[in-house]
C-alpha cells in the first residue's frame, strides 16, 4: 500500500470503485460543507474535492478536506497548477498529508479566463505530468523537486485527470503512459455521454496495458436540465455530449430523473468494460443525486473497512 | 518583431492634459512595421489628436519627428533640439523606444502612445500572433519549432491539456492548440517519440527580470587598452 | 530655362530613365507631364508643360506625325495613347491669359533668319527670349513655311497657324514677308546691316521635275506651286481626271485637295508598295476613304498627250525599289506597261531647296543645291551662317524641323556670347526598358478614344477640318491610358522596414526585396497606381506623378476658396477621376450638389489615412469619397484600400467624438441597396452634420 488510503483498499480488492464530488462553496462558511458531506457519506469510497474550479474562487480543497475528514469521509483533494507555484505547491502537500490527507489528485487547471478572476495570473510554473512526478518523488523519493532530502514525506494515493474525449485522440492513450509513468496510481476521467467513444479510447489504453498498471475510474455526472445538457455541450472545453442525449433531455417529462437514468445507464455500461476499475460521480451542485444513483447502479453496500 | 496597438485616443489625450507642447515622436522599425506607430500613424495620430483638441476649444502645438529606431541614443539624440522646445514627449514606439527617449531626456516627461503587446510575427497582413515570450531558455529544438511557453495558454511542457478540441486552445476557438500543431509538426517529422518524454518543469530563472546580457568581448572601451596576453 | 543654355547640354535629363515617347519625341517633350495634367482635368497646366518645348501645340496637334505615339508602351497593352489629339484639344482651349515667357535680358544683338516656316520660327522665339533682337525675312506674303503653303487647310485650318504663330511675333520679332534674299535683299548686305549670325531655314520649296518623255506637255503641275496656290487662296483650276505621281504625305496632300477641288478621279501611282509606301499609314487611309485609287508599284515611263495637252502617263510595273544594301535604286518590267487616263498630272516625287541666292556668298554648296553643313554645331563653311530644318536635314516632319531650330538658337546664342562654333544637342534621357509579360497582363485594357470624324462623303464638298476634336471626358479618358512610365514610386531607403506591405499590395506585383534588405520598385513596370505610397507605414515611398501632397494642395485651396465664399461647414467630395469622365450621371449628380467642394484624385486607392485626417485637420466637416465599383477599378480592385483605411479613420473619429457618419464612401454607379450611392452619401452626412 502507498498510501493506506480507504480508496486505494476498495480498489486493491478489486470491488468496483466509487468515488464522488463536491464541490466547496464560494464563501468561508463551512457549514455548507459539513451538509454536502452528510449527504455523500457511505455512498462513495472517496470523495473529490474541487480545486477553485473553472478558476472561481472557493474555499480552498485542502481545508474543505479537513472538514470532511472531521466528518469521517475520505476526501480526495485536488490541486491545480494554474494558482500555485513548486514552492507553494510542494509547502500544501506537506501540509495535507501532515493533516491526514491521504488521496491527491494533479490537474492542471482550467484557464483563468473561465472563472471570476480573469485578470489574474496564471502560474503553470508546473503542468499536471510535473506535478505527479513531483509528488512521487516526495513520497517514493523521499525528495523535494530541487533534489534535497525530506526526511518524513507525504504518503499519497496519487491520481490525474483523463479526458478520452480531448483531442487529438490518437495521442490520448500516450499522454496517459506519460502520467503513468511519472507516477500515478489512479484516473479519474471527463465525464462520460459518449460510450462508444470511451471504448475506443479504452482501447488504446488496453493496447498499452496501461488499465493493468493503473486504476481508471470512468466519470458520470447527472444532467439536471436540457438547458445543462446543451450548455455542456457548447461551452465546456473538452466535452463530448451526443446529441441523442441533448434529445433525451428535451423530450423528458421530468429531466432530472432522466438525468439520472441516463447517469445510470453509462455506469452500467462502462461497468461492463474490462479495465474499468470504477466510476467518478460529479454531481455538480446536486449532492442528492448521488445517493439515488449509486443505489440504483447496484453499487451498495459500500465497503467498509476498520 | 515587437508588436504594439496604439491606446484609446481617450487614454492618450488624458495623459497629454496638462501639456501644451508635445514633440511625437515615432519610430520606423517594429512599430511601423504592424502599422501602430511608424511615420504614417505619427501623422494619422497627430491629425486626430489636433482635431480632437479643437473640437474642444484647446489647441496644442504638435511637433512631429520620426527616428529609424527609437532604442539607440545615437538615433534619439538628435530629437535635443525639439525635446528642448516641448513640455512632453508623446512616443509612438515600444515601451522600449518610450524608455530609452526617457532615458536621454529626463528633464521632461515621456508618454506612451502605444501599449506594447508581444513579440510575433506577421501570419497575414493585419493578423499578428504572439510567438515567442522571451523566456529565456528556448525549447523550441524539442517541440518541432512550435513554442509551447509562447504559444500554450498554460505554457505547458508536456501538454496538451483537457480542454485541447478540434486542433483549438480550450480559451477561443480561433486560437490553435500548440500542443496539437506540435503533436502534428513531431508526427510529420517522425519524431512522436519526443512526446512521450516527460519534460521536466521548467527553470524559470531565465524568464522574468530585470533580466540583462554582458558581452565582454563587445565592449567599445576607449579608454582602456586591450591586454594582449588574455 | 537657364540663362547659360550650355548648362543644358551636361544636364542630369541626360541620366534620367524617361519614357519612350519623350525619347522617341525630336524635342524630347515632357509627354508624360501633359498627358498626365490632361488625365487630371488640368489643361492649363498641360498647355503650359506644351508650350515648354512646342510653341506650335495647335499646328502638332494636328499634324505632327508623332513619332512618340509608335515608342508608346500602352501599344503593347492594347493600343498606344492618342498623344496627337491630345495636345490638340489642350491648344485648342485656348487659354487668352497663358502669357508667353518674358524675354530674360535685352542683349544688343541682331540675328538674321532667313525663311518663317517651323525651324526659323522655333529659333527666332527662343533668340528673342534669351534677349536678342531677330529679323525673320520670308519670302511669300504670310509666314508659316509649309504649314501655311503646304498643309492643306483640311489638315491645318489657318487661323489654327496663326493661333500659334501670332504669340512669336507679339514677343518682339520683326517679321518682313514678301521679302526675298537674293532678290530684295542681298545676302551679303545682312552683315552690313549689323546682323552678327544668320540663320538660313529656308526650307525645300522647290518640287523636283520628272525628266521623261514628255515632262514639257500642258497640265503637269508640279506638286508646291499646286498646293501654295489652293491654300493661298488663288482659283486653281484642274480637270476631272487627275493623276497623282508620288507615294509620299504631300501626294496624299496633293490627292486629297485634287477630290475637294472637284476632280471625279483621282488615281495616285507610287514605285512603292505595301510597307515601302513613305506616306504615314492613316494619310493613306483616309485618302483611300475619300475614293483616291492608289496603283503602287507603279514607274512612270512616259507622259502622254494630244494637241501639247496631257492625257495621260504610261507606267511600268516596278520590280523592285530598293536594292540589296536598301538604297534607293528601282528596277523595272519594261515590258509590262499600263496607261492611267488624266488630264491633270501632278508631280509629289520629292523637294529640293532653293539656295541661289547663295551663289557667289562665302557659304560652300556642293552640286549648288546642298549646303556644307556641320549637324553637329549646325553651322556652315561660314563662321557665323547657321542653318537648320529641311534645308539641311531633307524632307522630314515639322516636329523634327522644330528641333532643329532649337538646337539652331542654341547654337546661335554660344556663338554670340563665346565667338566660338560647339556642338549642341538637346539633352536626351535614357529610355525606359520594356513591359514584362507577367505585368502586361496585369493591365486592364481600355478602349481607345475614337476621333470624332466628319464621314468621307461629306468632307470632301470642302476644305474644312474634318476631325472634330476629343471634347473635355474624352480627352480625360483617352489620357488616362497613358501609363506614366517613369513617374511612379520610388523608395527612399534610408527609411525603409522592410515590412513587405508594398510587396503586398501592389496589384502589378512589382515591388521586390533589393538584397534582402529593403524594398525597390523596378521603375519600368511601376504603373503610378499610388497605392503603395500611401499604405507605407514609414512613408518611405514617394510617387512623382499625381502624389498625395499634390491632392492635399487640392483639398486646401478648394478649402480655401469654399471659405472665402463664407462656407462654415465645408463638405469635400473626393471622386475618382478614371470614374468620373465615364459616368455622366454621377457628373451631374456632383455638379448638382452646388454647396459640395469637389476635388478630384486619379484613383481614390492613392489616399493614405494620414491624408483622409488631414481633410478634416483643414477645416472639412465631412468627406464623401466616391469610387470606381470594385470591377471597374483599373488598378486590380486597388480602390478596396480606401474601403479599408476608412475603417480604421472612422474608428480613430469616433474616438475623437466627432460623427463616424462624417466620413462616407460611395461607388459611383451605385443606385442605392447594398452599395452606397452618392446620393445617399451626400444625405447621411448632411444629416450627421444636422444640415439638411
Amino acid at each position: 500500500m502507498k498510501s493506506d488510503s480507504n480508496l486505494e483498499r476498495v480498489l486493491e480488492s478489486g470491488e468496483f470503485a466509487v468515488t464522488a464530488e463536491l464541490g466547496p462553496p464560494k464563501s468561508a462558511d463551512g457549514e455548507v460543507v459539513r451538509k454536502k458531506a452528510k449527504i455523500l457519506k457511505g455512498f462513495a469510497d472517496a470523495v473529490n474535492v474541487t480545486d477553485c474550479q473553472t478558476a472561481i474562487v472557493r474555499m480552498s480543497s485542502i481545508a474543505s478536506s479537513v472538514i470532511l475528514l472531521q466528518e469521517g469521509l475520505e476526501p480526495v483533494v485536488q490541486m491545480t497548477t494554474r494558482d500555485r507555484n513548486r514552492i507553494a505547491i510542494q509547502s500544501d502537500m506537506l501540509g495535507a498529508a501532515a493533516l491526514g490527507i491521504k488521496n491527491f489528485l494533479c490537474l492542471t487547471g482550467d484557464h483563468q479566463k473561465f472563472g471570476n478572476h480573469p485578470d489574474a495570473k496564471g502560474v503553470f510554473d508546473l503542468d499536471s505530468i510535473q506535478l505527479l512526478q513531483v509528488a512521487r518523488d516526495m513520497r517514493d523519493g523521499k525528495k523535494f523537486q530541487c533534489g534535497e532530502e525530506i526526511k518524513v514525506g507525504p504518503r499519497f494515493f496519487l491520481g490525474a485527470a483523463a479526458n478520452p474525449f480531448a483531442d487529438p485522440f490518437e495521442y490520448r492513450a500516450t499522454r496517459l503512459a506519460k502520467k503513468e509513468q511519472a507516477g500515478v496510481d489512479f484516473i479519474q476521467t471527463q465525464i462520460i455521454y459518449n460510450v462508444e467513444k470511451f471504448i475506443k479510447w479504452m482501447e488504446m489504453v488496453k493496447d498499452r496495458g496501461l488499465h493493468e498498471k493503473i486504476y481508471i475510474l470512468g466519470g458520470v455526472a447527472p444532467l439536471k436540465s436540457a438547458g445543462m445538457a446543451k450548455y455542456m455541450k457548447n461551452y465546456v472545453p473538452g466535452l463530448d455530449v451526443p446529441d441523442e442525449i441533448v434529445e433525451r433531455m428535451q423530450e423528458a417529462e421530468d429531466p432530472k430523473e432522466e438525468g439520472i437514468k441516463i447517469c445510470v445507464d453509462v455506469i452500467n455500461e462502462i461497468q461492463q468494460i474490462e479495465g474499468v476499475a470504477g466510476v467518478h460521480i460529479m454531481a455538480i451542485e446536486w449532492e442528492e443525486a448521488v445517493p439515488k444513483i449509486v443505489e440504483a447502479a447496484g453499487l451498495l453496500p459500500r465497503p467498509a473497512y476498520s | 518583431m515587437i508588436k504594439a496597438t496604439q491606446k484609446p485616443i481617450k487614454e492618450i489625450r488624458e495623459m497629454l492634459k496638462k501639456h501644451k507642447k508635445v514633440l511625437v515622436a515615432g519610430c520606423n522599425t517594429c512599430v511601423a512595421v504592424c502599422f501602430a506607430g511608424g511615420e504614417k500613424e505619427v501623422e494619422a495620430l497627430v491629425s486626430a489628436l489636433s482635431l480632437a483638441d479643437k473640437k474642444e476649444g484647446i489647441s496644442k502645438d504638435y511637433l512631429k519627428k520620426t527616428v529609424q529606431r527609437q532604442c539607440e541614443n545615437e538615433f534619439v539624440d538628435p530629437l535635443s533640439e525639439e525635446v528642448r522646445n516641448c513640455d512632453a514627449v508623446l512616443s509612438t514606439a515600444c515601451g522600449i523606444g518610450v524608455q530609452t527617449i526617457a532615458d536621454r531626456f529626463p528633464e521632461v516627461p515621456v508618454i506612451p502612445a502605444l501599449n506594447t503587446a508581444f513579440m510575433g510575427r506577421v501570419i497575414e497582413p493585419g493578423y499578428f500572433f504572439e510567438y515567442c515570450a522571451a523566456c529565456g531558455n528556448c525549447v523550441l529544438g524539442q517541440t518541432g519549432g512550435i513554442c509551447p511557453v509562447a504559444r500554450c495558454a498554460k505554457s505547458l511542457l508536456n501538454g496538451p491539456c483537457g480542454g485541447s478540441q478540434d486542433g483549438k486552445c480550450e480559451i477561443s476557438p480561433d486560437t490553435p492548440c500548440a500542443w496539437q500543431l506540435i503533436y502534428d509538426r513531431l508526427k510529420r517529422l517522425g519524431l512522436l517519440k519526443e512526446m512521450e518524454r516527460i519534460n521536466a518543469p521548467k527553470d524559470w530563472s531565465e524568464s522574468s527580470g530585470p533580466r540583462e546580457i554582458r558581452r565582454d568581448d563587445l565592449k567599445t572601451n576607449r579608454d582602456g587598452k586591450y591586454n594582449l596576453k588574455e | 530655362m537657364s540663362n547659360n543654355r550650355i548648362e543644358i547640354f551636361d544636364s542630369e535629363l541626360n541620366n534620367q530613365l524617361w519614357p519612350p515617347c519623350r525619347v522617341a519625341c525630336p524635342v524630347h517633350a515632357d509627354i508624360q507631364g501633359y498627358v498626365g495634367l490632361i488625365a487630371q482635368g488640368k489643361t492649363k497646366e498641360a498647355l503650359e508643360v506644351i508650350r515648354g518645348t512646342v510653341l506650335f501645340a495647335a499646328v502638332c496637334g494636328r499634324i505632327c506625325a508623332h513619332p512618340c505615339e509608335d515608342a508608346c508602351r500602352r501599344a503593347n497593352v492594347d493600343e498606344a495613347v492618342s498623344i496627337c489629339s491630345l495636345k490638340r484639344f489642350a491648344a485648342d482651349c485656348s487659354y487668352p491669359d497663358l502669357e508667353l515667357l518674358k524675354p530674360m535680358a535685352t542683349i544688343d544683338k541682331k540675328v538674321a533668319i532667313i525663311g518663317a516656316g517651323p525651324s526659323g520660327l522655333t529659333a527666332a522665339y527662343d533668340l528673342l527670349r534669351i534677349g536678342y533682337k531677330v529679323t525673320a525675312f520670308e519670302k511669300m506674303p504670310e509666314p508659316g513655311g509649309m504649314l501655311r503653303y503646304g498643309v492643306p487647310r483640311y489638315r491645318l485650318p489657318t487661323d489654327v497657324l496663326m493661333q500659334d504663330i501670332n504669340p512669336i511675333i507679339r514677343s518682339g520679332l520683326e517679321l518682313k514677308t514678301d521679302v526675298e534674299v537674293g532678290k530684295d535683299v542681298d545676302f551679303n548686305s545682312l552683315e552690313e546691316e549689323g546682323f552678327e549670325a544668320i540663320l538660313i531655314s529656308a526650307g525645300l520649296p522647290v518640287s523636283r521635275p520628272l525628266n521623261i518623255p514628255g515632262s514639257d506637255l500642258e497640265g503637269i503641275i508640279p506638286v508646291i506651286p499646286f498646293l501654295q496656290d489652293v491654300n493661298s487662296g488663288k482659283q486653281v483650276g484642274i480637270s476631272k481626271k487627275v493623276i497623282v505621281i508620288g507615294g509620299g504625305d504631300v501626294a496624299m496632300d496633293a490627292a486629297r485637295t485634287a477630290i475637294r477641288l472637284g476632280a471625279e478621279q483621282v488615281n495616285m501611282a507610287c514605285l512603292e508598295c505595301g510597307d515601302e509606301i513613305p506616306a504615314h499609314s492613316w494619310e493613306l487611309e483616309q485618302t483611300l476613304e475619300e475614293e483616291a485609287t492608289l496603283n503602287s508599284a507603279k514607274g512612270p515611263k512616259r507622259f502622254l498627250g494630244v494637241d501639247g495637252k496631257v492625257t495621260g502617263v504610261e507606267f511600268m510595273e516596278v520590280k523592285s525599289v530598293f536594292d540589296d544594301k536598301g538604297r534607293f535604286c528601282p528596277s523595272f518590267y519594261e515590258d509590262k506597261l499600263c496607261v492611267i487616263e488624266g488630264d491633270t498630272v501632278i508631280l509629289a516625287i520629292g523637294q529640293a531647296s532653293d539656295l541661289t541666292f547663295l551663289e557667289g556668298m562665302d557659304v560652300e554648296l556642293i552640286d549648288g543645291r546642298r549646303l556644307v553643313w556641320d549637324s553637329k554645331n549646325l553651322s556652315t563653311s561660314r563662321i557665323g551662317v547657321f542653318a537648320s530644318g529641311e534645308v539641311v536635314t531633307g524632307p522630314g516632319a515639322a516636329i523634327a524641323a522644330i528641333a532643329s531650330g532649337h538646337n539652331a538658337a542654341v547654337a546661335i546664342d554660344i556663338y554670340l556670347r563665346e565667338g566660338k562654333v560647339a556642338p549642341v544637342r538637346l539633352p536626351v534621357g535614357i529610355e525606359v526598358s520594356e513591359l514584362r509579360e507577367e505585368t502586361i497582363k496585369k493591365i486592364k485594357k481600355i478602349e481607345k478614344e475614337e476621333m470624332p470624324m466628319v464621314s468621307p462623303g461629306e468632307r470632301i464638298a470642302n476644305f474644312d477640318e474634318f476631325e472634330l476634336g476629343f471634347g473635355q471626358d474624352q480627352a480625360a479618358r483617352e489620357a488616362q491610358r497613358c501609363l506614366s512610365c517613369t513617374m511612379g514610386a520610388e523608395v527612399i531607403k534610408e527609411k525603409c522596414a522592410a515590412c513587405l506591405t508594398c510587396v503586398r499590395v501592389c496589384p502589378f506585383g512589382v515591388p521586390y526585396i533589393e538584397d534582402g534588405e529593403f524594398a525597390g520598385i523596378d521603375v519600368s513596370q511601376c504603373q503610378s497606381c499610388g497605392i503603395c505610397p500611401s499604405e507605407c507605414p514609414a512613408k518611405a515611398i514617394k510617387l512623382k506623378f499625381a502624389s498625395e501632397d499634390e491632392v492635399l494642395e487640392q483639398a486646401k485651396e478648394a478649402l480655401a476658396a469654399a471659405a472665402r465664399q463664407g462656407q462654415t461647414t465645408p463638405i469635400l467630395s473626393v471622386t475618382c477621376q478614371h470614374g468620373y469622365y465615364v459616368s455622366e450621371e454621377i457628373r451631374e449628380q456632383i455638379a448638382g450638389e452646388k454647396e459640395l467642394i469637389q476635388i478630384k484624385v486619379l484613383c481614390t486607392g492613392r489616399i493614405g489615412i494620414d491624408t483622409l485626417l488631414k481633410f478634416f485637420e483643414m477645416g472639412t466637416a465631412g468627406v464623401i469619397i466616391v469610387t470606381c465599383e470594385e470591377e471597374d477599378c483599373r488598378f486590380n480592385k486597388g480602390n478596396q484600400r480606401i474601403l479599408q483605411r476608412a475603417i480604421f479613420v472612422k474608428d480613430l473619429l469616433e474616438q475623437i467624438g466627432l460623427p463616424k457618419e462624417c466620413l462616407q464612401l460611395c461607388n459611383i454607379s451605385s443606385t442605392g441597396g447594398e452599395d452606397r450611392s452618392f446620393r445617399e452619401a451626400v444625405d447621411k452626412i448632411k444629416e450627421s452634420l444636422d444640415l439638411s
